[in-house]
């Protein structure tokens, strides 16, 4: 039971690892030269970030779903369980949110300029 | 076995003679959260002064052009001791001691988890502190900056003690915020009174929880980066120096980690004081309690997203950047949350206009131009203009006064009545609002236009016809008013203390626990532990503090001379345990004192002083132990209302064990950043790679991973095996030992290095496995001491805490040494194929 205080971190625990992924995959590019090996339209570099960039918001979204689910059936559980349900719930949208904005410059910003 | 009930006054009377602080020099043996938490406000009270005065000179020297008030030399100390004593003296320590001094009283807990450590951290606090504005009274204070960037701060350029005095005397009383963020997280979640769920938690606690939560992760990359400055300018280990590899962006990166999460640290205790304060004085309960929640948990992750925002010139790239930017607009949004839900309650109610109010409303006022402002320069184009000149100054200054110094001044007016059993006395109270409102916006919104004429941060001096003269003028006009503001605020306090009216319980009429209780607050706070069955900010506390008083509740008794108070499930609130706290003692100053002693030692290079100081340190924290803890099983314990639980030392999940854990996570983030530091360093910095790299890396690794395993291990086996038994005595003892093997490993390991003072490359590597050592030394001292404690009678099948203890900590030393072993195996591949 102990373990629903979690329930409103989750969401931007996925945010907070997926800053740490992209913000290191992005550097590492720069470092490796990634930007300078073609695949297809696009190189490398832009390939990795907008992949993670997706992944991330496949994870976030997902994790939102679930919290959705946990929060429907903390619900009938009565206090404090609804209160963390609830909470998780806004956290996790929230965390969509702030994923979709915060890495999107990955889609259109010159990755190591 | 049910305790005998006493009348109310004797019960006071052996309550207090328990848990009171003894007269005279015993004073210096306090333990009480009354007592320090009062002693942590009065200290940043005063260096709040100190800062203060500081930000007078500078307004002084800045006041016309040209000026020769003071050189630019003593400008530079002066600046950035303002800086540091206001962020690292007076903000931390200010909320430190209203959080010591309230939370017990608002979870209905008789004290904080860990006493003692709130003692020690106290010194640890005053000890620091006075070694820096010692230094500035000596004229060696630091002169680089309150953020200490390299190369300014590095030995060629700073090749005093300054920067040293800095670096030891801010690490040294960030233990002390280090040791406030595990008590606090400890006994909001466990310290409940009985029946406060976490739904009906005061909203002040969730504050404070997340805020702690903040300074474990955000404090540990200023511990390292000072470590790391230090051992730079110390042994010349070159972390920082990019003609070695070093790079003194890691600097900026490490205090920025640190420097931005802190605004928000400083920010939402006020925050938490302001959403308990204005519903009282609305008359109605606040507007979106799980919104609020929500808000202050999104706030506290994207401000770890943000530091970067301090760098934006430093030619990071444009995506970087972007990432940085947006996270920085979007902290805005769970910040509006919260005033629209302040505004929410306001609207909602029914608001009487009281002192604290006044100081709500001038923190909107104030607070709401520095977030625009912050939004303005989390834009790149915007901050790359504005970056180090007077708007940033304007801008900081609107952020944490109004986020932090009016909501302090609403607070104090809110509860000094507690402290003073007295009401405040108004005459004064007024005009020194409209004073500090209309000084400090004299003094810091004409900032914004010299900065945008161009006028830089941190210059001592400047020609005159720039357009700059007036504005200063009046700048400097606006500060010596805002000062006579604050002059009056205290001239106001000590009148209160003198010639207020005093009063019954509650005078604001508020829902909160705090007031449940006479004031001044007795030592042990509630006579009886209440049972919360609604929100523990709609309480009754007139109705509630009689029968407290009277023993009704739980834990209305003495029981064996024992300062004793509740411990609860985190999530449900029911009591789980009865948890025995330890008296009063002197040994957390002695131990403070020989904390100073080793950070005096490495500040005057005396290393073989610092060595005596630190087994001193070592030594007297054993002492610590001695009577912490039962020696025989005692079973379920009464604690009144017809419930019984055990004593905490038959518990599994006790606080001790919370705080082990909290513990780690500090220590895990402090490790990250480190490990942070070397992928930094391989990737980024020049002069890589490096001319000579460890050969055969993985073979010297197989010594001390073994020791480290093995270790784990012993502590696995002790905890399974019966106490007492041969076996049991054998891997502790074992585990003893391989953690010596460990250290015998790492130290070769550290020897087949190249030097490390030769490429940072060799120091990183060193620093990584001597934090290794330093772990597995400590486990060492643990096993060994477990098998005393065993002998000694504090060990058995219920009581295993220190058996669980060192398992973790022989965990965390084992997964830590490996990854250690494993960063240092490969950074020379890595940094061959970086480069």
């Amino acid at each position: 039971m102990a373990r629903r205080i979690w329930l409103p971190l989750i969401g931007f625990i996925v945010w907070a690892v997926a800053f740490i992924v992209l913000y290191g995959a992005q550097a590492l590019g720069c470092a490796f030269g990634w930007g300078a090996i073609g695949v297809g339209p696009i190189d490398l570099h832009r390939l990795v970030l907008v992949g993670l960039y997706l992944v991330t918001i496949a994870i976030l979204a997902q994790a939102a779903l679930w919290l959705a689910r946990q929060d429907k059936t903390l619900a009938g559980e009565g206090a404090p369980s609804d209160l963390l349900g609830r909470a998780g719930l806004y956290g996790g949208l929230a965390a969509l949110g702030a994923g979709i904005f915060t890495y999107a410059p990955v889609l259109f910003v010159s990755t190591c300029v | 076995m049910t305790q005998p009930r006493l009348t109310p006054i004797r019960l006071h009377k052996a309550m207090e003679r328990i848990w009171g602080t003894g007269p005279g020099w015993q004073r210096l043996a306090a333990v009480n959260h009354n007592v320090l938490g009062k002693r942590f406000i009065v200290a940043a009270f005063v260096f709040f002064a100190i800062g203060g005065l500081l930000s007078m000179v500078i307004r002084a020297q800045l006041a016309t052009p040209n000026s020769a008030f003071i050189g630019p030399e003593v400008y530079n100390q002066v600046f950035t001791m303002h800086g540091t004593v206001m962020m690292f003296l007076f903000a931390i320590p200010m909320f430190e001691g209203l959080a010591i001094y309230l939370l017990p009283k608002l979870l209905g807990a008789r004290d904080l988890a860990f006493p003692r450590l709130t003692a020690y951290g106290f010194w640890c606090y005053i000890f620091g502190g006075t070694i820096l504005v010692g230094a500035l009274v000596f004229g060696v204070a630091p002169a680089s900056g309150w953020f200490m960037y390299t190369p300014l701060s590095s030995q060629p350029y700073s090749p005093g003690i300054n920067a040293d005095v800095w670096l030891l005397g801010v690490t040294f009383v960030e233990i002390s915020a280090m040791l406030a963020a595990v008590e606090i997280i400890v006994t909001v979640l466990k310290m409940r009174a009985p029946g406060m769920s976490l739904d009906k938690m005061p909203i002040f606690a969730w504050y404070m929880l997340v805020t702690a939560g903040m300074m474990l992760i955000g404090f540990p990359p200023l511990i390292l980066g000072s470590i790391l400055l230090e051992m730079e300018r110390a042994f010349g280990l070159p972390f920082f120096d990019p003609t070695r590899g070093g790079d003194p962006l890691l600097w900026q990166h490490l205090f920025w980690l640190f420097g931005h999460p802190e605004v928000y640290i400083i920010f939402l205790p006020a925050a938490g004081a302001l959403s308990t304060i204005i519903p009282v004085f609305a008359r109605t309960p606040l507007v979106g309690y799980r919104a609020v929640i929500v808000a202050i948990v999104a706030m506290a992750f994207l401000s770890f997203g943000l530091w970067v925002h301090h760098m934006f010139t430093v030619g990071i790239p444009h995506l970087a950047l972007a990432f940085f930017s947006a996270a920085s607009a979007l902290v805005a949004i769970p910040t509006a949350v919260q005033i629209f839900a302040w505004i929410a309650t306001i609207a909602h109610g029914k608001p009487r206009f009281d002192i604290p109010m006044l100081y709500v409303a001038g923190f909107f006022v104030v607070f709401v131009i520095g977030g625009l402002t912050g939004v303005m320069l989390a834009m790149v184009p915007f901050n790359q203009q504005a970056h180090d000149s007077y708007f940033v100054v304007a801008h900081l200054h609107y952020v944490l006064v109004g986020g932090f110094v009016f909501p302090m001044l609403a607070a104090a007016y809110y509860w000094l009545p507690h402290f003073s059993g007295r009401m405040p006395v108004y005459r004064l109270a007024v005009p020194a609002f409209w004073l500090i409102l209309v000084g400090f916006n004299l003094t810091f919104f004409l900032m914004h236009l010299t900065g945008l004429m161009g006028m830089p941060r941190r210059i001592a001096t400047y020609p005159s016809a720039w357009g700059w003269d007036w504005l200063n003028l009046l700048s400097s006009v606006g500060g010596f008013v805002l000062t006579i503001g604050f002059a009056l605020v205290l001239m106001d306090i000590i009148a209160q203390f003198s010639y207020g009216r005093r009063f019954g319980r509650d005078p604001f009429e508020a829902g909160t626990l705090e007031w449940a209780m006479p004031t001044p607050a007795p030592s042990y706070n509630f006579a009886a532990i209440p049972r919360i069955t609604t929100r523990a900010d709609q309480l009754e506390p007139r109705v509630l503090g009689p029968q407290l008083a009277g023993g009704h509740g739980y834990l209305g008794f003495v029981r064996d001379d024992r300062m004793e108070t509740l411990g609860v499930n985190a999530m449900t609130g029911e009591p789980d345990q009865v948890i025995i706290l330890p008296r009063q003692s002197y040994l957390p100053l002695f131990s403070g004192l020989a904390t100073g002693l080793v950070v005096l030692a490495m500040l005057f290079k005396l290393y073989w002083l610092a060595g005596l100081g630190l087994v001193g340190v070592i030594g007297l924290f054993l002492l610590w132990t001695p009577g912490v803890g039962l020696k025989s099983d005692s079973g379920a314990l009464d604690i009144g209302m017809g419930a019984a639980v055990p004593p905490d030392a038959e518990v599994d999940n006790n606080l001790a064990w919370w705080a082990m854990l909290t513990w780690l996570a500090g220590d895990a983030t402090l490790y990250a950043s480190l490990l942070f530091g070397a992928l930094f360093l391989v990737v980024v910095a020049p002069a890589w790679p490096p001319q000579a790299v460890l050969e055969s890396g993985w073979l010297w690794t197989i010594l001390p991973g073994a020791g480290l395993v093995l270790a784990a291990g012993g502590r696995h086996l002790a905890e399974r095996s019966p106490v007492g038994s041969a076996l049991h005595y054998g891997a502790l003892i074992g585990s003893g030992l391989s953690h010596g093997l460990a250290i015998a490993g790492l130290v070769l390991l550290m020897g087949a290095l190249p030097d490390p003072r030769a490429h940072a490359y060799g120091a990183i590597s060193f620093a990584i496995l001597f934090y290794g050592l330093v772990h597995c030394a400590i486990g060492a001292l643990l096993a060994f001491y477990t098998v005393w404690r065993v002998k000694a009678g504090y060990v058995s099948a219920r009581r295993r805490l220190d058996l669980r203890l060192g398992r973790a900590w022989s965990d965390y030393t084992a997964l830590a040494g490996l990854v250690g072993l494993a960063m240092v195996t490969v950074l020379p591949w890595l940094s061959g194929g970086a480069g």
